[in-house]
């Protein structure tokens, strides 16, 4: 092997690029890839290094031996391993001048040779501590890199993360090395390290060199400290053998001083901090009793406040710090915690008091600058978690103990979030105001989603401290109302006085619509929680705030405060006598009305559509803790409270009323905005989702029905809607239909609500001349607003109403196909036709039962004939043609997985939903689920083209799909067609071979059903047969001469053995084949023996779970031994 | 320029396009974008400052052309929708190289010529085996200029022909007529069933 030589020749450094041509470049690359393949280049590769002087020839000289000793392994001779790897170190030592990139990669495989001797105990390998402690004691700044150089590279490869080399070893392998690593060698490293630090630490004057071995070893130390990550958290948990090492208090004072030495240089504070952070996370068997914890936490905290107590923290130190008080806040229990001493706890407390609110200024500045990197920010974020975490449980400390800081922090929040002279917002360091109106696109999260975190400390500290927060924030947001109040009128009275004039200067009312936007997020977050599936409740801490005030309450006022938005709440007498969180909820509902009223006056222009979004966000979330708030769920509950929206009280329906009327206001004006139309029904579904309770008050409202009317019309503004948005309310509309009412109000609402849409409908599909109207706009405005009115209902479906709703979807469904044959020239009508059918098939399929089923089924197979029948065999040239297939498609696909889905989720009690609605009908079983979504894959196959296979989305869901088949109908498979029958195993086989790992993955797992099945039929000659024959050599070759991705190995192995059980005699034959191919007599009788053991604990091999499992561990085993042999040239 | 305007000129009574609230337009329905008819491929929303308005971002592909054209307006604004019409005509006679196609009227429009290359070929075979052929043009207001909706001397916008063949065998007959016709035309083959009331 001369392709060392031969690529470069002789030549000291490479050609330059203008003198080489891609060809000759790829040449190049072909003999160094084919030259780290060839059999044992060991002797090459040490006479490589020892003459060639060409770094980038040494570079991978390096890499071929790395690769060849661990394919190799089995066949070398252990001194010969060992002289090796002392070959290579020594070549490092005596080369002192070597290329960095070059030295890096010998000492890699010195740390790969390390590694995989771990795993043979013949190799002992601890030597190389001792020579890399005694490279360390030389005193040598370049050796001292060296040994630090060394360490690394066996920190790295053992850290069994992405930054181990691929070896073709399991997970398990990596694991186990780890393990044993962290055990003992992982802590002689860290104690030269130590010892390294503790050396430079007490240095005066270091030199630049020094240094840099000062941060090489410092970066060691972060490196060591941060391997016990478990998955996902990366906390110090080591084992009870590190407690003598990290117990030491010596050691976290260490890392303290050498923090304080560097902490001006960027860098190594970085290094410096992580370290501290993780000492902070220090929890687990380590400590032998409460109390060293205790001892262990009082130390840090009094290390951590020497340390940043009285400076100036730099900006490269804000997210390290929070970290590592994050870090203690979160590891130590709460009783260790208050357990150290008092004082010590109080300073820890204000501290973090203090550097919450620096943090959060320093925040804002950046948000103002509007830096990339928005170290602040992240630094504020944590502290507010921890803030969370520390109060969320307070019985461990005094009552009110946190109230100060509370307040301290919540000030800082309102205040930088608030425009001058109030607060701070986009005010440069020197004061100078900064405004840009930047564009904003949709894609940009909610300020009440992406600070969600944020919003939930400080609305927590909010109501710690409630008796400062809610009178503040109604005092503002009064403020802000009356503010606004008269900077529209003012805007008014200009428009009135010179109509058309546009030269007005909306900074004011911006600031003031910020100002708002942001104290109604506050209170929401303070007055309620973040609700998913449970019933949210009134925070205690507003309950009990309200109830220890309510004896200073009058609740008339109160009322009157509440039930008169238009008015200034200070104009009312008393109005200092009212309940306080009602007055906050007042204040919202006072915003809200200034809004109304402006709509009223034309000025809609001028209103911010984020305010309005806010509004209704916050009436949603209110409107689900406090209306009709329930007296059962609580021990006490507030009189204000009860009397003005508890049940059956006018307040509730007061509230109820102005809450609706808003929706419609809402609906009539911002048709266009849609994100705030889409809040509004939001709403408008919280009102009626709780059908118990509140829906009974929404429907006894006119509005109500006014609404429901005016939908059923079609008219103007609702059509203006967008479609999601008329979907929802379409669903609210339907649910709210299932308050209680009586029998003639309900029939009344249907009659209203869901007939007029089936009466339009016909009406429209009935004309005699349909066919040729059909084209007309009006007729399709008319059939798309119908089947997006059936999507709505399809949604608002629940157990106790599938019955009704079923029963109505079905009529339409049936109609729906004759629109298909009308509209097969119209892909978007056709398009949402299938939308229709998926949604009720995702809504409802899993409460109908047999006989409801069946007729879902068979609608939706004719749907599928229809579809086929106009688009097989045809071509469409049009440019949308293909986008439009692609949608078609895609629809199909979900519409046949949520049918599936049946399979597994299916809450249906034989009808039982349906009893009493019908008389029983005898099931017909004229078509099953699998008739369905097999017919449907016939249908889509021959229309998946590999061209629509490169929709990821498209091609994710196609795979999903048939795997489930293969899962679920097994025996449906052989039965099929030819002609789709072969196109399934193509796309299996197309799945295996050149798609994602994901989808071959699925393929696999699509084997082992169809292998069974075979065996179960036990018919030879069948096309499955003969297929699964195939896939047997197709993953034998996967398995044993591809390069191997340990993450498949399970879903191979199942796959394989599944088939190697069908085809016990193609399986020898492909192991002779194999073997027979061999000429080495060593490689032969390693394979051999590799595929005896394989299948020894199986023979003969059966389909049995017990010696299934025994071979897939003989298979890692198998893997771990010839996986990659047999890739060598 | 006059071919601006082409599709607009519809039946006598049916207006060529009718308003509708730009929040209101979907995904895959149609709209004028710069004086052309366009299926609108992508609309996405975006505000100037936290606290503006929302405007559309539209972006549509002319239904003739192929070409993409991009508007962007307050979501407030009215936004022209196209009349799209597609018309089924029996084929009844090739002549000269022109289709004869009877017209649900019961008149006879001679002004679409028969495509060239395999798809000519095949609607001419189709024919002469008797088979029943349905044509589909396919443009705004329901009408287009006949001489420059087919034919290679058309100078207006490229366009596409196609063969339905109801569920039979693929037939890859497809191609473009012209640099630059403006009318979509497609052609079925085959059966009729479509045109009464849907049988299923």
């Amino acid at each position: 092997v001369k392709g060392g030589g031969k690529a470069s020749p002789g030549s000291p450094s490479h050609a330059p690029p203008s003198m080489v041509n891609n060809e000759q470049r790829q040449h190049a690359e072909h003999i160094f890839l084919s030259f780290r393949k060839s059999k044992s280049p060991f002797a090459v590769c040490k006479h490589i290094l020892e003459t060639s002087k060409v770094d980038y020839v040494l570079f991978q000289a390096a890499t071929a031996i790395m690769e060849a000793v661990v394919r190799e392994w089995i066949l070398l001779e252990k001194s010969s391993i060992e002289s090796l790897r002392t070959f290579l170190l020594t070549y490092v030592l005596q080369r002192p001048n070597l290329q960095k990139y070059v030295r890096e990669q010998i000492l890699l495989a010195v740390a790969v040779i390390v590694k995989r001797g771990s795993l043979d105990k013949s190799i002992d390998c601890k030597s190389i501590f001792h020579e890399v402690s005694q490279l360390i004691s030389s005193g040598n700044p370049t050796v001292q890199t060296l040994a630090c150089s060394i360490l690394t590279a066996l920190l790295s490869e053992f850290s069994s993360s992405s930054k181990t080399s691929n070896i073709g070893l399991s997970m398990e392998f990596h694991g186990n090395c780890k393990r044993i690593f962290q055990e003992d060698d992982l802590r002689q490293i860290f104690l030269l390290t130590v010892e390294v630090l503790q050396e430079f630490s007490r240095r005066e004057n270091l030199n630049a060199q020094m240094s840099s071995v000062f941060q090489r070893y410092l970066a060691l130390a972060n490196q060591v400290l941060t391997m016990f990550e478990s998955s996902q958290n990366v906390m110090l948990k080591p084992t009870e053998s590190w407690r003598e090492t990290l117990l030491d208090s010596r050691v976290m004072e260490l890392f303290f001083t050498v923090h304080r030495k560097i902490r001006e240089d960027t860098d190594m504070a970085q290094d410096s901090l992580q370290c501290l952070a993780q000492l902070a996370s220090l929890h687990g068997p380590i400590f032998p009793d409460e109390g060293s914890q205790v001892d262990y936490l009082a130390h840090f905290i009094e290390g951590l406040l020497n340390t940043i107590n009285g400076i100036e923290i730099e900006d490269s130190e804000a997210v390290g710090i929070s970290s590592i008080i994050s870090n203690l806040i979160t590891v130590f229990p709460r009783n260790i915690l208050t357990a150290i001493p008092n004082e010590l706890f109080s300073s820890f407390v204000n501290c973090l008091t203090h550097l919450t609110c620096s943090f959060g200024r320093s925040a804002a500045l950046e948000e103002v600058l509007d830096k990339d990197d928005m170290v602040y920010m992240e630094a504020y974020d944590k502290l507010l978690e921890s803030w969370l975490t520390l109060v969320q449980d307070d019985k461990h400390f005094h009552k009110g103990f946190f109230t100060q800081h509370a307040v301290q922090v919540f000030n800082s929040y309102i205040q930088c979030h608030l425009a001058a002279p109030d607060g701070t917002r986009n005010l440069t360091a020197n004061g100078v105001a900064s405004r840009e109106e930047e564009e904003i696109s949709e894609l940009q999260e909610d300020d009440r989603e992406q600070f969600s975190d944020q919003l939930a400390s400080v609305g927590m500290l909010g109501r710690i401290a409630a008796d400062h927060c809610i009178p503040l924030l109604t005092s503002l947001l009064e403020d802000r109302v009356t503010r606004l109040h008269g900077q529209l009128q003012r805007h008014q009275q200009q428009l009135l006085a010179s109509p058309g004039s546009s030269s007005i200067d909306n900074k004011v009312l911006d600031d003031l619509y910020e100002d708002i936007h942001w104290l109604i997020l506050v209170t929401g977050y303070l007055l309620a929680n973040d609700t998913q599936g449970e019933t949210p409740l009134i925070p205690p801490e507003i309950m009990e705030y309200s109830i220890k005030h309510s004896a200073d309450v009058d609740i008339n006022t109160t009322l009157q405060i509440l039930g008169s938005p238009g008015e200034k709440a200070s104009s009312i007498p008393g109005y200092n006598r009212t309940d306080s969180v009602i007055r906050l909820l007042s204040a919202i509902l006072r915003v809200s009305e200034v809004e109304s009223r402006a709509i009223r006056a034309n000025l809609t222009h001028l209103l911010s559509p984020q305010m309005g979004k806010d509004i209704v966000w916050f009436l949603k979330r209110w409107a689900k803790t406090y209306l009709l708030v329930d007296e059962k769920l609580y021990d006490q509950i507030s009189l204000p409270f009860n009397t003005a929206f508890g049940a059956d009280t006018e307040g509730s329906q007061w509230i109820v009323g102005y809450l609706l009327e808003k929706v419609i206001s809402n609906l009539a004006v911002w048709s266009s905005e849609q994100d705030l139309a889409n809040d509004t029904v939001q709403l408008l579904v919280t009102l009626v989702e709780r059908r118990e309770r509140l829906a009974n008050l929404v429907i006894q409202c006119e509005n109500w029905w006014n609404l429901a009317k005016q939908f059923a019309r079609r008219s103007p503004p609702l059509h203006f809607l967008s479609s999601s948005v008329q979907r929802t309310l379409m669903k609210a509309l339907v649910l709210g239909g299932f308050a209680h009412m009586d029998t003639d109000t309900k029939q009344q609402y249907w009659t209203e609500v869901l007939q007029p849409l089936q009466q339009r409908f016909l009406n429209v599909i009935n004309q005699e001349n349909f066919q040729q109207i059909c084209q007309e706009e009006e007729v399709k405005q008319e059939i798309t607003a119908t089947l997006e009115a059936l999507c709505g209902i399809a949604e608002a479906t629940q157990i106790d109403n599938v019955a009704i709703l079923f029963n109505f979807l079905m009529d339409f469904l049936t109609n729906c196909i004759g629109l298909m044959e009308v509209y097969k020239n119209t892909p978007e009508t056709v398009n949402l036709i299938i939308e229709v059918f998926v949604e009720v098939a995702h809504k409802q399929i899993c409460y109908l039962g047999e006989s409801k089923a069946m007729n879902l089924y068979e609608a939706c197979l004719t749907l599928l004939q229809v579809y086929s029948k106009n688009n097989l065999g045809r071509q469409r040239t049009d440019v949308t043609a293909e986008e439009d297939q692609y949608q078609d498609l895609l629809l199909i696909m979900e519409l046949l997985t949520n049918l599936l889905s049946k399979e597994f989720i299916d809450f249906s009690d034989t009808d039982e939903v349906f009893r009493g609605h019908e008389p029983g009908q005898e099931t017909n079983r004229s078509v099953s689920a699998a008739d369905v979504v097999l017919y449907g894959v016939n249908l889509v196959l021959p229309l998946m083209s590999q061209d629509l296979l490169k929709f990821p989305s498209l091609c994710n869901q196609y795979y999903k799909l048939i795997t489930f088949i293969c899962e679920i109908f097994p025996e449906k498979i052989p039965q099929l067609p030819e002609d789709l029958f072969k196109s399934l195993m193509y796309s299996l086989e197309l799945g295996m071979t050149s798609m994602s790992s994901e989808v071959c993955q699925l393929c696999l797992e699509a084997l082992t059903p169809l292998a069974e099945q075979c065996a179960k039929a036990q018919e030879t000659d069948s096309s499955l047969f003969l297929a699964t024959r195939h896939f047997l050599k197709m993953v034998f070759d996967m398995l044993v001469l591809q390069k191997h991705n340990t993450e498949m190995t399970t879903a191979e192995g199942e796959a394989f053995y599944t088939l190697v059980c069908l085809h016990q005699a193609e399986y020898s034959e492909l192991v002779e084949t194999l073997l027979s191919s061999q000429q080495d007599p060593v490689i032969y009788q390693r394979l051999a023996d590799a595929f005896n053991k394989l299948t020894a604990s199986s023979t003969p091999p059966t389909l049995d779970r017990k010696q299934k499992m025994a071979f897939l561990k003989s298979l890692e085993e198998f893997m771990a031994n010839v996986g990659g042999l047999l890739c060598v040239k | 320029m006059a071919d601006d305007l082409d599709f607009e000129t519809g039946d006598a009574g049916a207006s060529a396009t009718f308003p509708m609230q730009c929040s209101a337009l979907r995904k895959n329905g149609f709209v004028v974008l710069k004086g052309r008819p366009c299926k609108i491929m992508e609309m996405s929303t975006s505000k100037t400052g936290k606290h503006g308005h929302a405007k559309v971002h539209l972006v549509g592909i002319d239904i003739f052309t192929g070409k993409k054209y991009e508007d962007i307006c307050p979501s407030t604004h009215n936004m022209d929708v196209p009349n799209i019409k597609r018309n089924d005509f029996q084929l009844i006679g090739i002549q000269d190289g022109y289709l004869s196609l009877l017209q649900d009227s019961g008149e006879v429009r001679e002004d679409l010529r028969l495509p060239e290359g395999d798809l000519g070929k095949e609607i001419e075979q189709k024919y002469d085996c008797g088979e029943e052929i349905l044509v589909r043009p396919w443009g705004g207001g329901g009408a287009y200029q006949p001489d420059s909706a087919v034919g290679p001397v058309s100078t207006h916008g490229g366009d596409g022909l196609e063969i339905l063949t109801g569920g039979g065998p693929l037939l890859k007959a497809t191609l473009k007529i012209g640099p630059s016709s403006m009318g979509l035309i497609r052609v079925a083959c085959g059966s009729v069933e479509g045109r009464g009331r849907p049988r299923y």
